[in-house]
């Protein structure tokens, strides 16, 4: 059995394919007309990936200015500072909200300059863009 | 503080390098170093006030440059 749907396929077979990712199969969609493709996954396999994201953040003093700050090594824009690591940590969640709705507002600038892996996480933090614990989990912050 | 960077010389190293602000918030800066497009997230409010060295590490690794190249490059730019 082949997952791989072409545009019109997947609009008359959307049923079969969602029943296909629930069930845990890879579904994708190629549009023949542009050679882009979509895969598509079900939530569990999205968040097993999502919990094994080698995610590092550094912490860094700077003890002129009596400022913490932490960065995400993947994607050094989730950002944030403050006078305790706590408060630089509940800084940078806000500065990924930020970030990542300015990134979808202007996709087709910064697509181009992040990597599949950057694209992921912004992509993980957009889709749960209303609820700042879970982006906290996602940071590896909470 | 020899290797520290003020907000203001940032903005000049910007503007030299044409980088130009994308977004709502106008603080998001895109432009090219090396040939390479570069992104960076840079918040300016007062010319003379430093910007922490964790920050500026952040804004190093957003540039894709070495910490010390990139103060070299900011100091080099700003002048």
């Amino acid at each position: 059995m082949n997952q791989l749907y072409s545009v019109g396929e997947a609009r008359n077979r959307i049923r079969e394919i969602q029943a296909n990712v629930r069930e845990g199969l890879l579904s994708g969609m190629v549009n023949h007309a542009t050679n882009e493709s979509t895969i598509m996954i079900s939530p569990l396999m999205f968040e097993g990936i999502l919990a094994t994201l080698p995610v590092v953040n550094v912490t860094e003093y700077d003890e002129e200015m009596k400022i913490y700050t932490i960065y995400n090594e993947t994607v050094p824009h989730f950002f944030g500072e403050g006078q305790t690591p706590e408060e630089a940590a509940r800084n940078m969640v806000k500065e990924a909200i930020e970030f990542s709705r300015e990134y979808m507002e202007n996709t087709g600038t910064f697509s181009r300059l992040f990597n599949g892996i950057q694209q992921f996480m912004i992509g993980a933090v957009l889709l749960n863009i209303d609820d700042e614990k879970k982006i906290a989990e996602i940071l590896r912050l909470a | 503080m020899l290797d520290s960077v003020t907000q203001g010389e940032f903005r000049r190293f910007l503007l030299k390098y044409h980088f130009l602000p994308k977004g709502r918030r106008k603080t998001l800066f895109v432009g090219f170093i090396d040939g390479r497009p570069r992104t960076v997230s840079f918040h300016y409010h007062k010319d003379r006030k430093y910007i922490p060295k964790g920050t500026l590490n952040a804004m190093a690794k957003q540039l894709g440059i070495e910490k010390d190249r990139h103060v070299d490059m900011v100091k080099d730019g700003s002048r």
